[in-house]
């Protein structure tokens, strides 16, 4: 068989979205998905950022099935059994925010078939097994008992990469670098969901939770709303998962935060129709591994692009920024018609010089903070308690508000050299 | 235009088969309703004896006896069915959904521009119509359909649809001479008949199901006794199958087989949709598993949670007592 | 020798399947495959087709345009030429027109050997086969087990009866519907996959095609028609049997069976 320009090993929106950019520059490109159909087996909490890729996606997302704009976001403090809410809106978040929801499933499967429409050859149902190489030069890829060849293998086959291992680029990660992702979606009308989220026809809410959810595991809970479902699901690092005795199981701290009071009654009546898992890098900018290497560039989760805030995660925009960064490069290789590592290394130069890098080292000490488990024991729970001794209204008199919240302050620890350096620590994120 | 049901009758190995009776039943309950009668077929060559048997179960029974009908073959059968039904003009013929049912129904009704409903569960009569329900997508959703067109309607159902009612009718013997044109563009070079005196597994009432729990073929031989004391058969999932433990015409499943017993039960077999799509018809289903999340309890009437082997061999002495008992 | 393949495009088993709310209709989810039966069909015919001289395989369906995603699948496979008979959306409930339009075209094309699924694992009905052959006056054989060219004008098939199995001899033109057991479907390599995404697929309008007209072939010539659709009521939760030892238990079921369930 020929040589083909690219073969793409995973239909992500990382591998799609350079498959994208390949084509419209007329390469010939194969993207080959194991998953039954792209977005079959992505896992994602819902929600997409596009201001940071706005001016480099084109018009990749004309007519994109987005689920909803977001136009609301609320957090929760969990309590063990109370919790405080902040919602949040604005209109400039109203009319101008780029963030929308998404479910992958649709999403991705409707990018790949623009993809096919513009002659790219998006192939689900194989799994790449390993790489062919020419000496120290990745010159395709394995499959089954196929051979297929290419100048540059992109390896955009998400956060277990196989590909940048078996080149040789991935550091082994250890558990800290992870984090467990479990996503239930279930179904409820629109108007139910316009109704008990308080938004208007196509507009969202995002909703994370802190605290209890996670029994004071780094991670949280997260709810976003789509068109006619909502995805709930909790986050939690596998580093503190595995360091909690007695063990606790992930699917019963799901269970738990689907039972509180707070989610019960947003979701009652939903009829529950998926349900997945997924793994999430953790790996932050000091553990990103090498990018590229003669013949073969790393891009999206594969790389380590997700900035995990704890509750919050942002990955999508960093797996199609770096897979446009990457298409960009092969088109650049091709004119030069060298595909080694030297010219490959431009990929690098253009994340550095965009949010995926800089943002990852802005954010470069936040794994360290967020081990903190103050984070996510402590301090949210303290709000809510407080709350409740000034809300609260029962039989015996009501003391002074002031001593109350003394008295709350005093016990829970929070006066102590601890908190303050927590506080100080705060300007290093 | 005649409101006359007319039945198939199907034998096999010199008998009649049940789902024949249960479709001379369910005709017979609906002739009541829409004041017609009910003719059952039965087609071969020296059926005197068997014609005799269904003098109870049907108004009129039409034998056509010829030599060249002692085996069924689409070309003959058909063109003796061809005939009748233009000669009786009937309002809806029924027939089994069974290999020999579905080779020939579909050929007849196009031959004779008639509509046709297969492999259907059940039929009302109301509102003046015959309605017909049919599972669709594995049973995923239930239709019910209507002929909307006057020529002759066909109609063929799953075995263990309906119940057998000896209603004691003793019907008129009508013998038709028919001519019984062979298409010559076939010829059967040989026949191999299983030797079985089991029953057809998609007629058995009973079913005891084997999967990949019961570990070896060697393990089988507890389900076949079992299956003998109940007179059942034994099933398999299309994992036993694939590792050839059993035959491929014991697969229940949708790749498999669409039974419908009135006792199924389930040993080591975890209940994947590709089983249950072909099982969950049945009208008790039974589940032996020593996983308490498999998924066949989700589909199961009761459960034993255990290792399998364990329970069978209680099994088999129980359900020997029971038949003792009766 | 030409040879075609009728290929349907069926729900996938793990779909979810919705009624709508005048329970009128069905909404499928966006996941189908080719019938798992006539994944044999597309094999027996490129295994013939390896046996025999100047033979050339067509695969046609009747169906919409996302039905040309298992033409391409044909092809991926080894079929050479795809036919989508396109039913403009509208899903016909009669599978009489459905055998009328694909034996018409048949007739059109003029085929030596036709290879059909045994049945279709959505409607289960196994229809279109044996009247497809009967509209185009041929002999047919269902569910075949073995299937061998004796020469041009004669095949040898083994097929499944009741009870058992036959070998016959068929004089061709014919059509035979394939069961499971006669062949293991190939995987179509990914070489194959990118020829069949690029591959032209022919579109018919059944109208067009010999002996039919619109009349013959829409809603109104139908014979029947589905009144309600209904989802299946759901069986009662599980009862688990308790009890000390595999015996009690045992004893507990065969209680129930008899007295509860009258199952015995
Ligand atoms: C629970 C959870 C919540 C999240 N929430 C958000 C959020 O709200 N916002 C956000 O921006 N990000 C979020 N993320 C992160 C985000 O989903 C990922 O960063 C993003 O999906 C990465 O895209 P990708 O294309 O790199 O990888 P993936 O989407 O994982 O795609 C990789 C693809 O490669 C395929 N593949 C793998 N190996 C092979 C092989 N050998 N051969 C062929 N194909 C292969 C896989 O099937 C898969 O389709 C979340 C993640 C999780 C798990
Ligand atoms: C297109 C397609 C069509 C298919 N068609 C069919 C079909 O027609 N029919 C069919 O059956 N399948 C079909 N399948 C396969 C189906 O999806 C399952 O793989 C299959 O049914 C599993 O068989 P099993 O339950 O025997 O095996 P497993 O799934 O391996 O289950 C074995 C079960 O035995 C239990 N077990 C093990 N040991 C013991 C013990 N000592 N005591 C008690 N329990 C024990 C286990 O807990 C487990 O639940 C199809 C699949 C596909 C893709
Ligand atoms: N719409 C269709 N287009 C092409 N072939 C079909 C179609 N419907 C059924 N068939 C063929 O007929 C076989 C039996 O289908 P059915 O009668 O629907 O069970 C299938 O396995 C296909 O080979």
């Amino acid at each position: 068989m020929e040589k083909i320009d690219a073969v793409i090993v995973g239909g992500g929106l990382s591998g799609l979205a350079c498959a994208y950019k390949l084509a419209e520059a007329g390469m010939q490109v194969i993207v080959l998905e194991r998953g039954d159909f792209s977005g079959s087996k992505n896992v994602t909490g819902g929600r997409i950022y596009l201001g940071p890729i706005m001016s480099i996606v084109g018009d990749m997302f004309k007519d994109a099935p987005f689920e909803r704009r977001i136009s609301r976001e609320r957090w929760t403090l969990m309590g063990d059994d109370n919790s405080i809410s902040i919602d949040f809106t604005g209109d400039r978040y109203k009319k101008t925010n780029n963030s929308y929801t998404v479910l992958r499933a649709t999403f991705d499967r409707w990018l790949a078939d623009r993809l096919i429409e513009k002659g790219v050859f998006v192939i689900p149902k194989y799994r790449v097994d390993d790489l062919l190489w020419d000496g120290n030069q990745v010159v395709g890829v394995k499959a089954g008992d196929e051979d297929i060849f290419a100048n540059v293998v992109i390896a955009a086959d998400g956060v277990l990469s196989f590909m940048a291992e078996k080149a040789g680029l991935k550091a082994r990660m250890k558990p800290k670098n992870y984090a467990l992702g479990i996503k239930e979606i279930i179904e409820l009308s629109e108007e139910k969901i316009n109704d008990r989220f308080n938004v208007d026809i196509n507009e969202g809410c995002a909703h994370l939770f802190i605290g209890e959810v996670t029994k004071g595991m780094f991670g949280g809970g997260f709810l976003y709303t789509n068109k006619k479902s909502v995805s709930l699901g909790i986050v939690v690092g596998i580093g503190a998962l595995m360091e909690m005795t007695p063990t606790i199981e992930v699917h019963t701290l799901m269970n738990a935060f689907k039972g509180r009071y707070e989610i019960e009654r947003l979701i009652y009546g939903g009829e529950l129709v998926e349900y997945s898992a997924h793994i999430i890098p953790e790996t932050g900018y000091r553990n990103i591994s090498k990018l590229f290497g003669n013949g073969i560039i790393v891009t999206g989760d594969a790389a380590g692009f997700a900035l995990n805030m704890g509750v919050t995660v942002r990955g999508m925009e960093f797996a199609i920024a770096s897979g446009i960064f990457a298409a960009e490069t092969v088109i650049s290789a091709k004119t030069a018609n060298d595909f080694s590592e030297k010219t490959l290394s431009l990929y690098e130069n253009k994340l550095k010089d965009s949010f995926v890098l800089k943002d990852l080292s802005t954010f470069r000490k936040l794994p360290d903070f967020l081990e903190n488990r103050a984070l996510f024991t402590l301090y949210p729970k303290l709000l809510p308690d407080i709350l409740e001794k000034i809300m609260f209204i029962g039989e015996s008199p009501k003391e002074k508000i002031g001593k109350q919240l003394w008295a709350e302050v005093k016990a829970s620890g929070i006066l102590s050299m601890k908190t303050l350096k927590d506080i100080i620590s705060i300007k290093d994120i | 235009m005649s409101k006359e049901i007319f039945v198939f009758v199907e034998c096999k190995d010199g008998s009649i088969r049940k789902v024949s009776y249960e479709l001379l039943s369910k005709a017979k309950e609906i002739s009541q309703k829409s004041s017609s009668i009910v003719y059952a077929v039965i087609i071969g060559s020296n059926q005197d004896v068997l014609a005799n048997q269904l003098k109870d179960f049907a108004d009129k029974v039409l034998i056509v006896d010829n030599e060249k009908l002692s085996k069924y073959r689409w070309d003959t059968f058909l063109s003796v069915m061809e005939q009748i039904i233009k000669k009786y003009k009937p309002y809806v013929m029924f027939g089994p959904s069974t290999t020999t049912g579905k080779d020939i129904f579909p050929r007849l009704a196009a031959r004779l521009n008639g509509a046709i409903i297969s492999d259907a569960v059940d039929v009302v009569f109301d509102e003046n119509t015959l309605k017909i329900k049919k599972p669709l997508f594995g049973g995923k959703i239930i239709s019910w359909m209507k002929c909307k067109d006057d020529s002759t309607f066909f109609v063929t159902f799953r075995p263990n649809s309906f119940i057998v009612e000896n209603r004691s009718l003793n019907g008129e013997l009508i013998k038709e001479n028919i001519d019984v044109s062979e298409d010559s563009r076939i010829v059967s070079i040989s026949t191999e008949k299983r030797e079985t005196k089991k029953v057809d597994l998609q007629e058995a009432d009973f079913i005891i199901c084997g999967g990949r729990g019961m570990k070896g073929p060697e393990h089988f031989q507890d389900l076949e006794e079992i299956a003998d004391i109940m007179g059942g058969r034994v099933g398999a999932s299309r994992a036993v199958v694939d590792s050839k433990w059993r035959d491929y015409d014991d697969q229940v499943g949708k790749s498999g087989k669409t039974v419908s017993p009135k006792l199924y039960v389930g040993c080591g077999v975890s209940g994947a949709l590709h089983h249950t799509m072909g099982m969950d018809t049945s009208k008790v289903i039974v589940a032996i598993n020593k996983d308490p999340n498999a998924l066949i309890f989700q589909y199961a009437d009761y459960g034993i949670i255990d290792d399998v082997f364990n329970v069978l061999p209680a099994l088999k002495e129980e359900l020997k007592k029971i038949k003792k008992e009766i | 020798m030409n040879i075609l393949v009728c290929v349907k495009q069926v729900a996938d088993t793990e779909a979810r399947i919705l009624l709508t709310s005048d329970k009128k209709s069905i909404e499928i989810e966006n996941k189908y495959n080719m019938n798992f039966f006539d994944e044999f069909a597309v094999e027996e015919a490129i295994r013939t087709k390896g046996k025999v001289k100047d033979c050339q395989i067509s695969v046609c369906t009747y169906g919409s345009n996302k039905a040309t995603e298992v033409l391409r699948t044909a092809i991926a496979m080894g079929a050479d030429k795809a036919y989508l008979l396109d039913n403009n959306g509208y899903d016909i409930e009669d599978p009489i027109i459905t055998a009328k339009i694909l034996a018409s075209f048949a007739k059109t094309e003029g085929f030596d050997l036709i290879f059909c699924g045994r049945q279709a694992i959505d409607d289960e009905n196994a229809n279109i086969g044996a009247m497809m052959a009967e509209f185009l006056n041929i002999p047919h054989v269902s569910a075949i087990l073995k299937f061998d060219v004796v020469d041009e004008k004669k095949a040898r098939v083994e097929s499944e009866i009741e009870g058992g199995k036959e070998i016959q001899e068929v004089q061709l033109p014919a059509l035979f519907t394939t069961q499971k057991g006669i062949n293991e479907p190939r995987v179509p390599l990914i070489t194959g996959v990118m020829k069949a995404m690029k591959a032209q697929i022919n579109i018919i309008d059944p109208a067009t095609l010999k002996d039919l007209s619109k009349g013959m072939i829409d809603e109104s010539a139908s014979k029947i028609s589905v009144l309600t659709y209904e989802t299946p009521s759901a069986r009662p939760t599980v009862k688990i049997i308790d009890g000390e030892t595999p015996e009690q238990k045992v004893k507990a079921l065969i209680d129930i069976l008899k007295d509860e369930a009258k199952a015995l």
